[in-house]
């Protein structure tokens, strides 16, 4: 360490050009002495995040750079030397089992940049593919182990780090959540940008060609071990083309292939010669000294190669929006909601892939689009959208009164200009993964809901030129998509288990009331396309009056499926309630807490949301509890006044107690009648006919979900009438967990029957 | 008399002691020790001292008749950017053999009754998904599942975030100043 300048701190300062060292040890410890032990010195900006990423040097958790005794900083590994076919095969399947770790959201670092080979690869910043090499030295040996090694591994690896840029320059171009989803961070380490595709997939067909020819030929002795490698070489090729950010219009195709192309890897694995000296943990030590050491992901290959499969038939699945585009907006969220909600959920990658296409759309385009859904939920063939608004040039007078078509196009860009915000958000939000839908929903609830005051007034202006429109018909709007997303968050609820077994009431009771709300919006604005429609066709403008005929149809169909979440959740409370009434579902004695205080924490991101308006809490539980409390721990502590309930003799009680199952059968019956009127219309008429299996599957889902719901209601109800009171020792409910039930918004209860 | 109650009569020995910096020279390593076992990544010193020099008196101790440490809870209370004055538990950790007797939850109760005596608003932690005697504790208690965070903890496990509010009108808190501590353990949107 330099010794400590002479020169006084003011000087140093003014010379600040020059750098220069100076050793503070001794000030240093002058200044400690006046600490005690252990105490921290922070500033107020000092947070527990900054606290949770301190390392302390010389503990071997923390210290990446701690040696143990004898042991050596690197670990060695010569990358020139020549490998068997066998054995280029097992490094090969070891880095695409990283690969695949790093698509689930692991770092490079415990990952592919594991592997001596990549290190090597990158060591040296190659900026041309022929500086991305294992050794300086051009390998100019002909034999089989430097040609396997330097020609066939080295456009593996070339092409995998390239697979990576593209894949980090996708998905970090939109919306996504740093290590949750995917992590980005590349060390410092250039992955190959600057080289060219181009020149990467001639690598590739150089060792595609060897494999093939008379040199792969006599190099290899076994057939099926050369063409194993082939293959990977060729699904490498396919994957990089595939990956191409900018997606062409074929990445569909070239995705779709890659599931059949694995086969040949599967198929070929059992050659795999593994080299694990090939890949160091020590590697993390240069890249990150400032994180502890972490430990390697392994993904077993058989994992990995269903991974990447998934992930292509994912990608595949997302490019098919372009087909969209076009078409209406309706059409476009259901593509996305459903792609959201295949099984598991997309990775990263394939969910950049659909923003990467929407957001690539001029915002004329988005324009279009925006006044595509007014038209198709408040403005029916309405003259507030005619393009001609759009035309009129102001008056030349200076105040001259302004043309109502004029000041109509104003209001409407107006609108769209405060509201865009949103409406992408509309689209963004089902490109997250499940827990961030949820989370982000809030958000773009309470954005939707601060539009309340700026709509309406709008709407007052729009109204006084237009007469013969929806009673504000932004405002309508844009609540209706509030309810959606209101709708959506407390469904995704139940299937992110955040609900406990006895709020599975309370929220199929709120979510009753939100679809209820919804349902009515529906039932208004069809009523409104209906007459519409009768004008028109009285004024004999056909085509205008079909046009709003296919309005009137599409709100119908959205009004009858809104009517049937809002009877089944019903059906769903009242079951619920049944149990607890039953004491299936015992309420546990929470002594921190109040049934208040769970309903306001429970609700809180709708309590100023409006609407749907949240009830007060004393109407919940009078709703919620017909009959009184549940049980012993379910109290309500202001509900001291004598209810109805409590007149009625305790056989009577139990009698009304019961009938609840009754209630809920025939709530069901209601709602499944419903649902097979949805069914009938057809996933087309609501916008669902892009994604016409899913629609289909979901139905098919809930109706399941119903019959399920009728079994264990009849069951419970049967013992209950034998049995009375010692039903709970003849059966017992569980609630099964998120994927094992016939639909995750619709939680069917699994009756026991005790032994 | 409630089952961790009546459980804890089985461990007659224990007493509950309120952690001092004074003593961090006999108190801390031992702490330090008992929480590291179930972490695949250790915390380093700072995170201990950023709770227990800033909050001592949110920090509870069990010990065993012959002083040794059981069981402990590390938790904080300050501002949050929500408006709320949110307590956090930041750690909780029983030894291995004394699991079972409602150890755990005396601790918790112990520091969210500190807690509340100092005006929090409500109780916010994070626990693994999987974990099910922790969510089996807080749920008996009285907390509620906030959110789902995927992948929150870095070996790529999800967490639910929990939460138990202890005042009316806490749903209804605004953001005051963005400056406002963030206050978990990992970042956050």
């Amino acid at each position: 360490m330099p010794t400590s300048p002479s020169a006084p701190i003011a000087s140093r300062r003014a010379n600040a050009s020059q750098p220069s060292c100076w050793d503070v040890t001794a000030p240093f410890f002058e200044a400690a002495k006046t600490l005690g032990t252990g105490t921290l010195v922070k500033d107020e900006f000092f947070t527990l995040f900054e606290a949770v990423g301190a390392l302390e040097i010389m503990d071997p958790k923390m210290d990446s750079g701690f040696l143990a005794p004898g042991e050596d900083l690197e670990d060695y590994y010569d990358v020139t030397q020549p490998l068997s076919a066998q054995q280029v095969i097992g490094v090969v399947d070891q880095l695409l089992c990283y690969e695949m770790a790093w698509h689930q959201g692991y770092p490079l670092l415990q990952t592919l940049f594991t592997s001596h080979y990549i290190d090597v690869l990158l060591g040296s910043e190659p900026s041309d593919i022929n500086q991305a090499v294992f050794s300086s030295q051009p390998d100019t040996s002909n034999d089989a182990g430097g040609r396997l090694v330097h020609l066939v591994l080295r456009a593996y690896c070339v092409a995998t780090i390239k697979a990576c840029d593209f894949v980090t320059q996708t998905v970090t171009s939109q919306n996504f959540f740093e290590e949750e989803d995917f992590s980005s961070h590349t060390y410092n380490r250039n992955l190959l940008v600057q080289v060219s595709e181009d020149h990467v997939v001639a690598l590739l067909e150089e060792a595609e060609g060897w494999l093939e020819g008379e040199g792969g030929v006599s190099a290899i002795e076994l057939r099926d071990v050369r063409l194993g490698l082939l293959s990977r070489i060729r699904l490498r090729k396919q994957f990089l083309i595939a990956l191409c950010p900018g997606l062409s219009s074929e990445a569909q195709v070239n995705f779709n292939v890659i599931p059949e192309m694995l086969v040949g890897l599967e198929e070929t694995h059992r050659f795999a010669e593994p080299v694990p000296t090939s890949f160091s943990q020590k590697i993390q030590r240069h890249l990150a000294s400032t994180v502890p050491p972490r430990p390697i992901i392994n993904l077993p290959f058989a994992e990995a190669v269903k991974k990447l499969s998934l992930l292509s038939k994912d990608a595949a699945e997302a490019c098919r929006i372009q087909q969209y585009l076009k078409e209406s907006p309706q059409e476009l969220r259901n593509f996305l909601w459903a792609f959201n909600g295949r099984k598991p959920t997309p990775l990263a990658f394939p969910r950049a892939i659909p923003q990467t296409i929407l957001f690539s759309m001029p915002r004329e385009d988005w324009q279009l689009l925006y006044l595509k859904d007014l038209a198709g939920l408040v403005f029916p063939e309405d003259p507030v959208l005619d393009p001609v608004n759009w035309t009129i040039e102001a008056s030349p007078r200076p105040g001259a009164p302004k043309h109502p078509g004029a000041v109509t196009a104003e209001i409407i860009d107006t609108f769209i200009s405060q509201t865009m915000e949103g409406y992408y958000d509309l689209y963004t939000l089902p490109c997250q993964n499940r827990c961030r839908v949820r989370r982000m929903l809030r958000h773009v609830i309470l954005f939707f809901d601060s539009l309340y005051n700026p709509c309406e007034n709008l709407d007052t202006e729009l109204q006084e030129l237009h007469k013969d429109v929806v009673e504000f018909p932004l405002l309508t709007w844009i609540n209706y998509q509030k309810l959606c997303l209101v709708e959506a968050m407390v469904q995704l609820g139940f299937e992110l288990d955040i609900y406990l077994s006895d709020e599975l009431a309370e929220m199929y009771w709120w979510l009753s009331r939100i679809s209820a709300h919804r349902c009515g919006f529906l039932e208004n604005l069809s009523a409104f396309a209906r007459e519409r429609q009768t004008r028109f066709l009285r004024e004999k403008s056909i085509q205008k009056a079909s046009s709003v005929e296919q309005t009137f149809l599409r709100l119908r169909e959205m009004a009858c499926e809104a009517r049937s979440t809002e009877l089944l959740a019903e059906a769903f409370s009242i079951m619920y309630m049944y149990l607890q009434y039953q004491h299936f579902i015992p309420t546990p004695r929470r002594p921190l807490s109040t049934a208040a205080l769970r309903y306001e924490l429970r609700m809180k991101p709708f309590l100023t949301v409006f609407p749907p308006g949240l009830p007060h809490f004393d109407q919940c539980y009078a709703e919620l509890h017909p009959y009184g409390p549940y049980d012993e721990n379910d109290f309500y502590p202001g509900g001291s006044d004598e209810e109805d309930h409590d007149k009625l003799p305790p056989e009577a009680l139990r009698a009304e107690k019961n009938k609840l199952a009754q209630e809920a059968q025939r709530t069901i019956k209601e709602a499944k009648e419903q649902l097979s009127a949805v069914r009938k219309m057809g996933p087309g008429l609501g916008g669902a006919g892009c994604v016409a299996e899913q629609w289909e599957k979901n139905i098919a889902d809930v109706l399941r979900a119903c019959v399920g719901a009728g079994v264990a209601l009849a069951t419970v109800d049967k013992v209950v009438m034998t049995k009375g009171e010692r039903v709970g020792k003849e059966l017992s409910i569980e609630i099964p967990p998120s994927g094992e039930r016939y639909h995750d918004w619709w939680i069917v209860p699994k009756v026991v029957v005790k032994q | 008399m409630s089952a961790h109650e009546a459980s804890l009569t089985n461990v007659p020995e224990l007493h509950f002691v309120q952690y001092h910096i004074s003593k961090e020279e006999e108190y801390l390593p031992v702490i330090r020790q008992l929480i590291s076992k179930d972490l695949s990544e250790p915390y380093s010193i700072y995170v201990y001292r950023y709770f227990l020099l800033q909050w001592p008196d949110l920090c509870y101790m069990a010990q065993d008749a012959d002083q040794n440490l059981i069981g402990v809870v590390v938790s904080k209370l300050e501002h949050h950017r929500s408006g709320t004055h949110r307590g956090y538990i930041a750690m909780l950790a029983v030894e291995e053999a004394h699991r079972g007797k409602g150890i755990a939850t005396k601790l918790v109760r112990i520091a969210i009754d500190a807690m509340a005596q100092r005006n929090a608003d409500e109780i916010v932690l994070e626990t693994e998904i999987t974990n099910t005697a922790s969510l089996k504790l807080y749920e008996g208690l009285g907390f509620l599942r906030s959110k789902r965070l995927y992948r929150y903890y870095l070996n790529g496990n999800t967490a639910f975030r929990l939460v138990l509010y202890l005042k009316e009108g806490t749903g209804l808190k605004c953001p005051v100043h963005p400056s406002a501590a963030g206050g978990e353990m990992r970042s956050e949107y």
